[in-house]
């Protein structure tokens, strides 16, 4: 089994529901080793280094993404894309969290290999135990082949 | 010939017996000596021979030295002889006193004559038959022209054609057989009477010129003449006279031989009318034929536009309505080609396609765009047909037209309103396509964009009373609850909005559905959210129905989820679920006993954020029942409602047996 840096890997581009999401998380002891980055264009560069990086170069892989679709940049299909489609992270659980209900969003994701589909609640609370029980089946309850 | 029985014998006397005639005697006996024509001799009783002259001799050829003495059997046949005629003939003169009779003798040389033979009795003095006095004459000429007579005339009996002879004086000679078969008459009531009364020829003037002049030139005449029989009966003859002549060169006789070609006429006149009737029918068919194409024709030069070319396209005929619709008159098109009123508007294919078919011997049809001499155009439709001779080539065309020129403008304004029409369309349904995608993109943008900051403001709020809570008093608290309730009751009324406009971009899912099932389903996901344990629930077996499963799940959440909403606040709620079929359409209701509504809002009840009650009194965004009249509008159903404030309410939808989800956008 690897060791992780690295747990979780929010990709949001809105800083209120960024804090929201890593207050959640924290009320629950998972944002310990949580990265937020502000769009898909980052998350990527984070995933898979960007130009002029040494070969070799480490870089740390989460244990399971936090991602928002409607994001500056490169979108959260795009990135969930990349992912599923490169072999060294094809096997890291993606979550799609977004405040769409748009049912082409979640086919889209659901076809490209999404291991989640969660709308966000408006309701904090509804949130708040959204966001801990995912942070809570990904990072402890889930058991994945590394 | 016949015997002189009715004749009293005369009794000559002997030579020599009296003296007063024996000087006469002896001359005459001279007399008879000499004679040399006739054979005068004087047998016996018995026959034989006593005296012989000169002209006996000469006819039997023997001498009277031979003679005398012989009887008179050796002058016959053989055949006679054994018949005992010349014992018959002495007898019938003995018997009569004279018998003459004909009949072969023979000579001494053994040839025969026919011979005329008198025999005549002699008697003496005292009565007593003394012998024959016998005159024979050689008339074998005679015997043969009568013999030869009789020949002709038993020809002339049996003969088919009537002939028979008239003399100078128009008197009938002879009539056979056949003259009184064809004619009706016997011999014996015609013989000797006018020929011309008799059988009344008739005949014009020209011909009978012709008889005459030929019967005096040539003694001959024949041709074709019509007679009369007994009766009148006319009878058409081919005659054929020959003019006897003596040897005067006077005219003796007549002879016509006239055939019966009345059969033959007959036949003749048959043929004739036959012919006749076949000229009058085939005139009266032609005259018919000509006239059904002189119609043609004129209906043809009414109706159309005609022309006619030779094989190479040279126009030989233009009727009216060519010269009217192109401009030109008769003179300028005669001896030109179409070339004159090419438009130029089709293909060099298309043309050659037109004279390939044509000299193929096939005919051509459609539409051509020709130019009149102004200049301007004109459409026909045309058919040319080649005309073939014998050997299959043609040797002229003839076109024929009908003006479409003001169909062809219709048809090319048609298509142009239909041209722009569909541009029009694709305009609209792009710009359809267009708001489409601006709508979703703007529904996208409502869902995501205006949820965040909802989220934002219930999660600050939240973390505003965790934080700071122990810094505000009870109103502070009540404010923040106020602040966080508005932003949920925001979020549901961005949820319904959305799921209201994304049902009129979606495309139902057609199926069979069970709408018990989908009402049991809707029951208990109503429970996550709702407390109805205490409710009395009734629901009748439902047909099922057919349409898209989600979009009837969302009516049958409305519908009961209102039911639930608006009886929540009864002491003993009941909620009623009922189907009822008519012949041609499901009717679905849903009953409540809670506070109802008042009809006079009715119109209000189906509208978007249209609500009848306040927040207060029941939560509510105002979406639910407009999407459920969406929905079963969409499925070609209906929807409606019954009420009185409290004493419930009933909502009914129906839905059409035959139903199949329309796609139209509303």
């Amino acid at each position: 089994m690897k060791n992780h840096a690295l747990d979780i890997l929010l990709v949001e581009d809105n800083p209120d529901d960024a804090e929201l999401t890593i207050r959640s998380l924290r009320k629950v002891n998972m944002a310990n080793k949580l990265v937020h980055v502000k769009d898909g264009a980052e998350a990527l560069e984070l995933l898979f280094g960007k130009e002029g990086d040494a070969p070799g170069t480490e870089r740390q892989l989460p244990k399971v993404i936090l991602l928002d679709i409607k994001m500056p940049k490169v979108d959260g299909i795009e990135v969930l894309r990349r992912i599923k489609s490169a072999e060294e992270t094809r096997s890291i659980p993606v979550v799609i969290m977004t405040s769409s209900k748009e049912q082409q969003d979640m086919i889209n994701s659901y076809n490209l290999g999404v291991n989640s589909y969660v709308v966000k609640p408006v309701e904090f609370n509804n949130f708040a135990k959204a966001v801990s029980d995912l942070g809570m089946y990904w990072l402890l309850v889930n058991e994945t082949p590394y | 010939m016949s015997d002189n029985s009715n004749i009293q014998p005369p009794r000559h006397l002997l030579p020599g017996d009296d003296s007063e005639y024996l000087y006469a005697g002896d001359i005459f006996s001279i007399l008879v000596e000499n004679v040399k024509d006739y054979a005068i001799f004087i047998v016996d009783v018995d026959g034989n021979i006593n005296t012989w002259n000169k002209g006996a001799e000469n006819i039997k050829g023997y001498s009277a030295d031979e003679i005398k003495g012989k009887n008179i059997a050796i002058f016959y046949t053989q055949k006679d002889v054994e018949s005992g005629v010349p014992q018959h003939n002495l007898q019938q003169a003995a018997l009569h006193g004279r018998y003459e009779n004909e009949g072969w003798r023979v000579r001494k040389d053994g040839s025969q004559f026919w011979a005329n033979v008198v025999f005549t009795s002699l008697y003496d003095a005292g009565g007593l038959l003394k012998g024959y006095a016998k005159i024979t004459r050689d008339i074998t000429d005679k015997k043969l022209a009568q013999d030869a007579y009789k020949h002709q005339a038993s020809l002339l009996e049996i003969s088919a054609d009537a002939i028979f002879s008239f003399n100078a004086a128009n008197r009938l000679q002879s009539w056979n057989k056949a003259a009184e078969n064809i004619y009706g008459y016997t011999a014996a009531e015609v013989i000797h009477r006018d020929v011309v009364e008799t059988i009344k020829p008739v005949m014009d003037d020209d011909t009978r010129m012709q008889l005459r002049q030929q019967v005096n030139d040539k003694g001959f005449w024949s041709g074709e003449v019509i007679h009369t029989a007994r009766y009148g009966v006319q009878v058409p003859v081919y005659i054929s006279v020959a003019v006897q002549r003596n040897s005067n060169g006077e005219i003796e006789e007549y002879v016509c031989i006239c055939r019966d070609i009345s059969a033959k006429k007959a036949e003749e006149e048959k043929l004739r009318k036959m012919q006749e009737e076949l000229e009058k029918l085939t005139q009266s068919k032609l005259t018919a034929s000509l006239k059904d194409l002189a119609d043609y024709k004129y209906a043809l030069d009414k109706s159309s536009i005609v022309a006619i070319t030779n094989q190479k396209g040279i126009i030989q005929y233009v009727n009216e309505n060519f010269c009217h619709i192109s401009g030109y008159s008769r003179q300028e098109l005669i001896g030109k080609d179409h070339r004159i009123v090419n438009s130029g508007y089709h293909s060099k294919e298309f043309i050659r396609n037109l004279w390939v078919t044509i000299a193929g011997g096939n005919v051509w049809k459609g539409e051509l765009k020709n130019k009149a001499k102004s200049g301007n155009y004109y459409w026909v439709d045309t058919t040319i047909v080649p005309f073939l001779n014998d050997e299959g080539k043609p040797y002229q065309y003839i076109a024929i037209r009908a003006d479409i020129t003001s169909r062809k403008a219709a048809e090319e304004e048609l298509q142009l309103l239909n041209d722009q029409l569909e541009q029009r369309i694709i305009q609209r349904t792009q710009q359809l396509e267009q708001s489409n995608k601006e709508l979703e993109a703007f529904s996208y943008s409502v869902s995501h964009d205006l949820r965040s900051p909802l989220r934002s403001v219930s999660g600050f709020a939240k973390i505003l009373e965790e934080d700071y809570g122990h810094l505000l008093d009870d109103e502070g608290h009540r404010l923040l609850r106020k602040i966080v309730s508005n932003a949920l009751n925001m979020g549901r009324l961005i949820d319904d909005l959305l799921t209201f406009t994304r049902l009129g971009r979606l495309e139902a899912v057609q199926g069979e559905i069970d709408m018990n099932a989908l009402v049991n389903t809707c029951i208990k996901e109503l429970a996550q959210t709702d407390d109805f344990k205490h409710y009395t629930i009734n629901i009748d077996p439902l047909p099922a129905c057919h349409g898209d499963v989600n979009m009837f799940k969302q009516v049958w959440l409305n519908l009961i989820g209102n039911a639930i909403k608006y009886s929540s606040k009864q002491a003993a709620p009941v909620i009623a679920i009922k189907a009822a079929e008519t012949a041609d359409a499901v009717v679905y209701s849903v009953q409540d006993n809670g506070v109802g509504f008042d009809m006079e809002y009715y119109g209000k009840l189906f509208g978007v954020f249209q609500r009848l009650h306040s927040a207060d009194e029941f939560a509510g965004t105002g979406v639910g029942l407009a999407l459920v009249k969406l929905i079963i509008t969409r499925h070609g159903g209906s929807v409606w409602a019954q009420s009185q404030p409290g004493a419930g309410a009933t909502f009914y939808f129906s839905i059409l047996k035959t139903n199949r989800y329309e796609k139209s956008r509303t």
